[in-house]
């Protein structure tokens, strides 16, 4: 899985579903409780499957959507289960926003879940999938493991910019809401 | 805000300039200049040459590959 995420950034996403437009994204996460990206939700769960609603935000060309991912795991660690699925259908760099943004939720878990409320206890915790893929098991703090999975997703994507404050403004975004507009 | 956006260096800040370059409100060139010009008193401002730079050069690859 390592070489698949060295190797494939110029790769397309393998993922071949169509492709869900921004706003009912948006909708669908304001439903499930990360509601600082649409002041709407959809009335009903969506007809979607959490596989392809995850691969529909890593591919998202809107950075909000991308990094909404770190709270919604973090609201809904249930969504846990759909993530290796979901990185088994994309490729490329979407691949790495899947891995990297559930591997900082699983880092700020401690931090935040009980902020969010839906890490509460110990049966919620977030499986740790990616420390060896990403090269961050050796760092066991949490703050530490951020810091060191920012850097791999720098380097992954070839992009070096500020992503240990991409993954913490969505959450603080998505907690400064809740705190505003309690549901 | 372009600069401050650039300093911070989120996805979305980076985004976002790509947004007001391909819409016309600022040119690459006009940004690059502005860097350029805030570097001596950067400090005084609260911000990060180095980051900075490399968002702009990030804005510049996203700018290329569109």
């Amino acid at each position: 899985m390592k070489n698949d995420l060295d190797h494939g950034m110029d790769s397309q996403s393998k993922a071949c579903e169509v492709s869900l437009p921004g706003d009912k994204l948006a909708r669908e996460l304001h439903r499930l409780g990360v509601r600082h990206l649409s002041w709407t939700c959809n009335a009903s769960p969506a007809s979607f499957t959490r596989i392809s609603f995850l691969v529909n935000l890593a591919e998202s060309p809107e950075a909000r959507l991308r990094a909404a991912l770190v709270p919604l795991f973090l609201l809904r660690p249930e969504f846990a289960d759909a993530v290796p699925h979901a990185a088994e259908e994309l490729a490329g760099r979407a691949r790495v926003y899947l891995t990297c943004a559930y591997s900082a939720a699983v880092a700020l878990q401690g931090e935040y879940g009980p902020r969010l409320g839906g890490l509460s206890d110990c049966e919620h915790r977030l499986p740790d999938y990616f420390a060896d893929t990403l090269d961050v098991s050796e760092a066991s703090d949490p703050a530490l493991r951020l810091v060191a999975i920012a850097d791999r997703q720098a380097r992954l994507c070839g992009e070096e910019i500020n992503w240990y404050g991409t993954y913490r403004h969505a959450v603080e975004s998505c907690l400064r809401f809740m705190d505003a507009m309690p549901a | 805000m372009a600069l401050s956006k650039l300093d911070r260096g989120f996805d979305s800040d980076v985004a976002d300039i790509v947004f007001l370059i391909q819409q016309g409100l600022v040119s690459l060139d006009r940004l690059a200049d502005w860097v350029t010009a805030a570097i001596p008193d950067a400090a005084a401002y609260d911000l990060d040459p180095d980051a900075m730079r490399k968002h702009l050069a990030v804005v510049r690859r996203r700018i290329a590959s569109t």
